[in-house]
């Protein structure tokens, strides 16, 4: 796989304003719900991202894709800084940017057949083409997502939430872009048709050799596709490994609590397996807590943690492909943790 | 689609028959008599006014009378179908003077005056409801809900007669008369003023409607999806966020335009144009029974039709509505 950066973001930050009463008074605060992260993508690379319900995942991804106004950072995609760009320049950066929503059947327009929904990138992008161009290159891309072709006149709430999510998917690779986000792209749907999406999305990108960012809370769906793995927490980077390196060997309390919740099919296996129960839930991103963001809920909290944040840091493991980075001051005593 | 187009149909005429029954009885049920005034007639003239119209026979019977006599069918020689006239009876205040007359001769001037308040007021509402929500919560927006919320509140007859005011010292100060301020008919300009007073609270309205699910359509899921295709923005709007936005609008209208085309007593009076709204006030205070019918089943009847193809128009921009 070439190693060719095609997005690399550095420090974003997703700040949402907000009204906190506290006594008399309401103070405006921020909700840090993405609060510094910095990863890259290469060509042809799936970069899974996991971590709690309110993380900052999907932020992130909205960041990413310019959907929603960033606080601060920056993403190079493809050269380009994506977020100083404006008006034309943006639409033709869309083109390769394309992104498979969480909520299938809202993120279709009521109103359009799927024909439509479907044709609305490529007569947006190349009007240049003619309507049985359109027709056909929509009939290939429903073919390839598993649509039958005469649903082609049908409206978005005759379909289930799977299919709605391929009518989805069939509009985010008609412009063949070369980066899909998919935020909680399979969330929604039964665990057979999540199985069929997902090997599609795998399918397609040997084919047209795209690169994802799979946003997921699920862990094993994770694994399943990416190459690489970032781990939020609170809106920060926990660690980035590659997939099979940060499952087998995990070296932030994080990663490794969250890896050892994932449920495995099989009984004596899983009563073997010891889940690593955390306390208390998720802090509020209004007041994130001083130190390390986790260590109101880590196992393995020094008083380091609560005072100093850590920074994330790049180290190497023997064996190991790629780069491994984690934010923990103490990951060498990973182990301690479930101990 | 025409099925249900003619299943609505059918519906409309019991509709039209309730309506008819009820404003009937509720007519008579209220004191006094057309033929009532400060001196009293003497009795045997009263008896015979009575006959002529057949206010001396039972109410039950009265009402037969007339609901036979409202739809006429003729045949001609040589024509296929039968010509249907309706017929609402002579004017009890009016003496020479039938129903029907007043209907066909007010009715046109204040559906001219209505439909082009309501043009007005669609075009300028929508347009400023739209503005306001992409804009939402700066001046443009703050400037647009004042106005709107000005155009609610003031009713329109202290709006007109400001306006009239306002013409009229412009006019003994300059010597220049921007538009006329009554009359009708003898130029276009003298539409200018009625309408205005007419579509303000219209354009207001609309306005409020138009923001406020603007703002919620320009929220939602699909519309970023319309983002994230890379569609530009002016095209999104139009085609994703404003078609979602006018369904209210669209339901509003059938029953405003019934409303605004039957004419309005007020802006009528104040501009002396020759509608329809006053006759309908007039014959309510003068017990005018067959008057008061009259303008009450033909607004019932524009009701049912202004909503009839409001339904229609709403099947044709929501798809989900047309599958039920």
């Amino acid at each position: 796989m070439s190693e060719n950066k095609i997005l690399e973001v550095n420090g974003l930050k997703v700040w949402f304003p907000t009204i906190v009463n506290e006594g008399l008074w309401s103070k405006k605060r921020w909700v840090k719900a993405v609060d510094g992260i910095s990863f890259h993508v290469n060509e042809g690379e799936v970069l899974g991202v996991v971590g709690e319900s309110g993380c900052g995942k999907s932020t992130m991804g909205m960041a990413v894709l310019n959907l929603l106004k960033p606080t601060g950072g920056k993403a190079v995609w493809m050269g380009k800084d994506l977020f100083s760009i404006k008006g034309r320049e943006m639409q033709k950066a869309r083109r390769d940017l394309q992104v498979i929503f969480q909520d299938p059947v809202a993120s279709l327009d009521p109103r359009m057949t799927v024909g439509q929904i479907i044709a609305e990138p490529l007569t947006t992008h190349q009007p240049e083409l003619t309507k049985d161009e359109v027709q056909s290159q929509v009939h290939e891309v429903m073919a390839k997502v598993g649509l039958l072709s005469d649903m082609i006149n049908r409206y978005p709430h005759e379909f289930s939430g799977g299919q709605a999510q391929r009518i989805g998917i069939a509009r985010a690779i008609i412009l063949k872009p070369k980066l899909i986000v998919c935020d909680e792209a399979v969330s929604a749907l039964d665990v057979s048709i999540q199985a069929q999406i997902i090997n599609l999305l795998k399918q397609l990108r040997e084919e047209m050799g795209l690169s994802l960012i799979f946003i997921s809370h699920n862990m094993s769906v994770v694994h399943h596709i990416s190459d690489r793995i970032l781990v939020l927490y609170l809106g920060k980077v926990m660690e980035i490994a590659d997939a099979n390196a940060l499952i087998a060997n995990p070296q932030h309390p994080y990663t490794k609590v969250l890896i050892s919740a994932v449920p495995i099919a099989d009984p004596r296996k899983f009563q073997s397996n010891k889940i690593i129960e955390l306390e208390g839930d998720i802090p509020s991103p209004v007041n994130p807590p001083k130190g390390c963001v986790f260590s109101t809920r880590c196992p393995i909290v020094k008083d380091k943690c609560r005072k100093e944040p850590p920074t994330v840091e790049t180290i190497a493991s023997e064996g190991e492909a790629g780069v491994r980075q984690v934010a923990c001051h103490f990951y060498q005593r990973v182990n301690e943790v479930g101990q | 689609m025409v099925r249900y187009f003619l299943s609505r149909l059918l519906i409309a005429i019991p509709t039209l028959l309730a309506v008819i029954t009820l404003s009937f009885f509720l007519v008579r049920a209220a004191p006094g008599n057309p033929f009532d005034s400060e001196k009293p007639l003497p009795p045997t003239i009263r008896a015979n006014l009575d006959a002529k119209y057949g206010l001396d026979k039972p109410v039950f019977e009265q009402f037969t009378n007339y609901v036979g006599g409202l739809v006429k069918f003729s045949k001609e020689e040589g024509s296929w179908l039968p010509t249907v006239t309706l017929d609402f009876g002579p004017s009890y205040q009016y003496k020479d003077r039938t129903v029907t007359y007043f209907i066909q001769a007010g009715f046109p001037v204040s559906l001219k005056l209505g439909l082009m308040a309501i043009a007005i007021a669609l075009v300028i509402g929508v347009g400023a409801g739209s503005l306001a929500a992409l804009r939402q919560n700066t001046w443009m927006d703050y400037t647009v809900m004042g106005f709107s919320m000005t155009g609610i509140t003031v009713p329109n007859f202290v709006v007109g007669p400001i306006l009239q005011l306002i013409v009229i010292s412009i006019l003994s100060a300059t010597a220049v008369q921007l538009v006329p301020i009554t009359g009708w008919g003898d130029s276009w300009k003298q539409a200018i003023m009625p309408v205005f007073v007419l579509a303000l609270p219209q354009i207001a309205y609309i306005a409020r409607q138009t923001r406020g699910s603007m703002i919620e359509v320009l929220r939602s899921n699909y519309i970023r999806t319309a983002r994230a295709k890379g569609v530009p923005e002016r095209t999104m709007i139009i085609r994703h966020a404003l078609k979602a936005a006018l369904l209210p609008i669209v339901s509003y209208l059938g029953p405003a335009v019934a409303a605004i085309t039957t004419g309005s007593v007020v802006v009528e009076k104040i501009f002396r144009i020759p509608g329809i709204g006053t006759h309908f006030v007039n014959g309510a205070l003068n017990r005018d029974y067959t008057m008061v019918m009259g303008v009450v089943i033909f607004f019932g009847a524009l009701i049912i039709i202004a909503n009839l193809i409001v339904d229609v128009l709403y099947g044709l921009l929501d798809p989900r509505v047309r599958a039920a």
